[in-house]
């Protein structure tokens, strides 16, 4: 099948290369020429756990192309699959009207989060089959989510492009993938309940995890109990400081918008971003608490910035509440991520705060004379170090973990003065 | 020089026995005389005295008589930094302070502004960490509940101010609530705290000589109730206080963190002093950009009253009109009446600013005072009190001298889908201003002679009661400082005609030291000094107090 991928994203990059690696003709294009990248091998979501290596073998292969932007009659193709949201020039309609000219053109897929009802809007002025296929990959594992599908979720109402997508998807359907056939406007919103629930139980997680604090209980216990009763399952259960990164945010805002157009609104979802906004302060207030309100002139080494590990972003990344409380305070952080170095050092010029806190290419450096360490993303790196090391780099054995990856007691035994979250020490 | 030495007071007594007899109604249809006493010469105001029962000859007169105070050089001596409060032995620089600039600062010496400056730069790093949610309370979680605890110049200014500035909130403090706490009884505090978090509760305490009882004791209560949240009270001292006063030792001694302290100084008087640190409520709410506009409207009027000819001097003339009424007409009641409901406090505040600075009775060189000085003066928003006081305006026993203020424009802030109706409120309000100006002044007169011939005597309106329009483009922060300048160099002006120190308050004084000596006695201890009066209510008190300590 010759198909068209738009938007150089990490979907669209993952989907291009696992599309060209089973046969496909596939070309890669921009959504417009601001998102075009000269050099993809360069892309950020390249160092997504393998993918750099498969992209690399389908150009060399020649199944994939990239092109600058959209071209309907050099790169004609049975399929696009578009999997970044329209800017505010191209709308969803003039798109439809564009790939229209294609004459070969069988039909579009959106994977990208659109406004519910958005698409239905469109189709009611252009023909062309559309079907949406909401995106499902999660960053750090792309490639392992594409190519070993666990739900398929297809909103589609026209039987010819849904042929396709069967054609298309068979190759990566498994014994256990569990495909959904629905509408449009139920998969757009099926996309956006997913999103909300699971940072629902995020941000009731942390609810929990505070009241434990003030119940001097370990929430770990807690989250075993929950995780055990098959009615509720294991996933999504870890308290920590909040979730971060560009869709989740925006998927809970457009929910929060549909909750406003309910007249009898009590806001479930905006209380849960609000969680979540206040949650990216706890570690901040618990070292607050632990040094009396004075951390001027101290140091504080961090380990993690990424939204989370295996990620090179910080969108919307607890990190970047961190910096600006410390930072007010006169503080300094020196900052060590395996991931996220670049973003973070580009983030820290516009704000001209540079001087104050630093990165580090290594996570023991960081420790020099740091009176605490603060652990904010779980990169698998950090689970077992050498607390020995810590500890002499260390000012005091003292450790805030914002993402729980530690045993208190064990901790203890260390001689470390050990803090997390719902559980360890309380301030 | 007392008044009534001046030369110019003769003739102008003799002008007042014309004027006190003639109805306004005759003044009124005169264009030519309407034209000479409406004034445009500040930016941003209209000022029309027509409704004032005087001719633009007797306001020649006044102004002669001005001159003859020694008006004009006594401005230059209040900007230049002379010693204007001799009973203090001091300057009163308040026009210092919202100078912008070294260069555009009347005083000579140029450290001043340095300082003044200085001092802003500190207020500026507080209020911006306020308004960053960066401000952090004993649990580090964000402050978002401020409550200025003062009284007097510490508290009357910032809350008419703020109040009236609302609209002008800055983006960035639109999730903070301002309080206002002055009363020594607690009654403000114990209503406010119920509604507050201790964790994200910041106190800003100002007294000059932070030793104000009134404001301390309810400092003292605010870090008792912040204790019962469970924290020490060194630190919420350090976290939850910021201090603003002219002394720092006292700030220190009480427990402020240097940090936190803001300066101000002896040679600002407490009613001057919103233009200072003091006025950090203020700024908070609109901003430190804001407040930097309300001290150019402020800086516009100290200009304007340096720079222009007493003719047309808008605080001079504003000033004459009060002596005119007060000493020629014998009209002591003056009332305030902003038609514009941001102006809520707007009277309680010049009821500090005119009667603590000229409610006195001794001359600067300590002579006897044989005529009357600072009129009793009180006021309320002017369609409210329609409802209320009006009655005695028209139709009661006492000739009452008025202040209309208006705003010609309004609606800069109000909801988009009501903004026709706010429009239909601000016609409703400009023409009940313009109405009740009419009224008083004409009395029945302002109905046709065929309506008049039907009033019954108790329907009659005698009229002939003066006021001055004050019209305003609109208010905005910059305007409002002008306004607030415009009467305090009025006030100031006036004492010179009535040669009085407007700076200090020496009639404050005494009532405080009796009341140190009253609170033993209350708690029982023998006083053997009293006054038949207050002892029996002492004794009454007491019982008072002991049954109903027995009863629980």
């Amino acid at each position: 099948m010759k198909i068209t991928v738009v938007g150089h994203t990490l979907e669209g990059i993952t989907m291009a290369s696992c599309l060209a690696e089973i046969g496909n003709s596939v070309y890669l294009t921009p959504m417009d020429k601001h998102e075009f990248n000269d050099n993809l091998f360069e892309h950020p979501s390249m160092q997504d756990g393998g993918l750099h290596s498969v992209f690399k073998t389908q150009i060399d292969e020649k199944r994939l192309k990239v092109s600058t932007a959209i071209n309907v009659e050099e790169y004609s193709s049975d399929l696009y699959i578009v999997t970044t949201i329209p800017d505010d020039k191209v709308t969803v309609l003039s798109l439809l009207d564009e790939l229209s000219e294609d004459k070969h053109c069988k039909g579009l897929i959106f994977t990208c989060s659109l406004p519910v009802g958005e698409i239905d809007k469109a189709m009611k002025q252009n023909h062309l089959p559309i079907a949406y296929i909401p995106e499902f990959i999660r960053e750090g594992r792309a490639l392992e989510d594409f190519r070993n599908l666990n739900t398929l979720t297809i909103g589609c109402e026209n039987n010819e492009l849904l042929k396709l997508i069967n054609e298309l998807y068979r190759p990566f359907i498994q014994s256990h993938t569990s495909v959904q056939i629905m509408t449009i406007k139920e998969a757009e919103f099926a996309r956006f309940a997913i999103s909300a629930m699971l940072a629902t139980r995020v941000s009731f997680m942390n609810e929990l995890a505070n009241i434990s604090d003030v119940l001097k209980i370990d929430i770990d216990a807690i989250k075993r109990a929950l995780g055990s009763d098959p009615r509720i399952g294991e996933q999504y259960l870890n308290p920590g400081i909040g979730f971060g990164g560009r869709q989740l945010a925006n998927d809970l805002l457009l929910v929060s918008d549909l909750e406003d157009s309910q007249p009898d609104n009590i806001g479930l979802i905006s209380r849960v971003m609000k969680i979540n906004e206040r949650q990216k302060e706890t570690l901040f207030r618990k070292v607050w608490r632990f040094f009396n309100g004075d951390i001027r002139g101290k140091t504080f080494a961090i380990w993690g910035g990424a939204f989370k590990p295996n990620s090179t972003k910080i969108h919307n990344a607890p990190i970047l509440n961190l910096i600006e409380a410390f930072a007010h305070q006169d503080a300094i952080l020196n900052i060590y991520d395996p991931g996220c170095s670049e973003e973070l050092l580009k983030y820290l010029e516009e704000k001209s705060i540079s001087n104050q806190i630093g990165i580090s290419g290594c996570p023991y450096s960081a420790l020099d004379g740091a009176d605490a360490l603060l652990i904010v993303t779980e990169w698998r790196e950090f689970l077992v170090p050498d607390f020995e090391e810590i500890k002499q780099r260390l000012v005091q054995p003292l450790i805030f973990d914002g993402r729980n990856i530690y045993d208190p007691k064990r901790m203890k035994e260390r001689g470390y003065r050990y803090f997390a979250i719902g559980r360890g020490e309380r301030t | 020089m007392l008044l009534n030495l001046l030369p110019g007071w003769d003739s102008l007594r003799a002008k007042a026995e014309q004027f006190s007899e003639m109805h306004l109604d005759k003044l009124l249809h005169d264009p030519e005389r309407q034209q000479k006493l409406m004034f445009s010469s500040l930016e941003h105001f209209v000022m029309d005295f027509s409704k004032q029962r005087l001719s633009s000859e007797v306001l020649d007169e006044l102004i002669d008589l001005a001159k003859q105070a020694k008006v004009e050089e006594k401005i230059q001596g209040l900007l230049s930094g002379e010693i204007v409060n001799k009973s203090e032995n001091r300057a009163a620089l308040h026009t210092a302070l919202r100078a912008p600039s070294a260069e555009e600062c009347f005083l000579e010496d140029k450290q001043f502004n340095k300082k003044i400056q200085k001092s802003l730069n500190k207020m500026e790093v507080l209020i911006k960490r306020i308004q960053a949610k960066q401000w952090r309370g004993f649990t580090g979680k964000p402050i978002k509940d401020i409550v200025n605890i003062g009284v007097g110049g510490s508290d009357l200014g910032p809350l008419m101010t703020t109040y009236a500035l609302k609209e002008f909130t800055a983006p960035d403090s639109k999730k903070l609530n301002i309080h206002f706490a002055s009363s020594i009884d607690g009654a403000q505090l114990a209503g406010l705290l119920p509604g507050l978090n201790p964790e994200t509760t910041l106190f800003i305490v100002v007294s000059k000589s932070f030793s104000t009882i009134d404001t301390l004791s309810n400092a003292n209560t605010a870090v008792s109730w912040l204790k019962t949240a469970g924290a020490d009270e060194a630190l919420l001292k350090k976290l939850h206080f910021i201090g603003i006063s002219s002394t720092t030792e006292k700030m220190t001694d009480w427990g402020i963190a240097k940090s936190n302290q803001l300066l101000f100084w002896d040679w600002v008087g407490g009613r001057y002093s919103l233009w200072s640190t003091v006025g950090f409520s203020i700024a908070l709410q609109i901003g430190m950009e804001g407040f930097k506009e309300f001290l150019a409207g402020a800086h516009h009027l100290d200009k304007h009253l340096a720079e222009t000819p007493l003719e047309k001097n808008i605080p001079v003339l504003l000033s004459l009109i009060d002596i005119w009424n007060c000493n020629f007409l014998r009209t002591n009641a003056h009332a305030i009446l902003p038609y514009d409901g941001r102006l809520k406090h707007f009277h309680a505040y010049l009821e500090q600013l005119e009667m603590e600075s000229n409610g006195k009775s001794v001359s600067v060189g300590n002579e006897d005072i044989n005529y009357r000085t600072c009129p009793i003066l009180w006021g309320e928003v002017g369609p409210n009190a329609q409802h209320a006081f009006y009655q005695l305006l028209h139709q009661g026993t006492e000739s009452v001298n008025s202040d209309f203020l208006v705003a010609i424009k309004r609606c800069t802030g109000e909801a988009r889908d009501v903004k026709e109706s706010f429009a239909e409120h601000h016609s409703l309000n400009l023409s009940n201003c313009l109405a009740q100006s009419r009224v008083l002044a004409l009395g029945s007169t302002a109905l046709s002679l065929d309506e008049q011939m039907k009033l019954s005597p108790h329907q009659q309106y005698a009229g002939s009661q003066s006021s001055t329009t004050i019209l305003i483009d609109q208010l905005t922060p910059y305007t409002l400082g002008s306004l607030i300048a415009l009467y305090e160099h009025k006030v100031f002006i006036s004492s010179i005609l009535w040669d009085i120190n407007p700076f200090d308050q020496w009639g404050v004084e005494l009532g405080k030291s009796i009341a140190n000596k009253i609170q033993p006695a209350l708690q029982g201890e023998k006083l053997d000094y009293l006054d038949c009066s207050t002892s029996a209510l002492i004794e009454q008190v007491k019982r008072t107090l002991a049954e109903a300590e027995q009863q629980s």
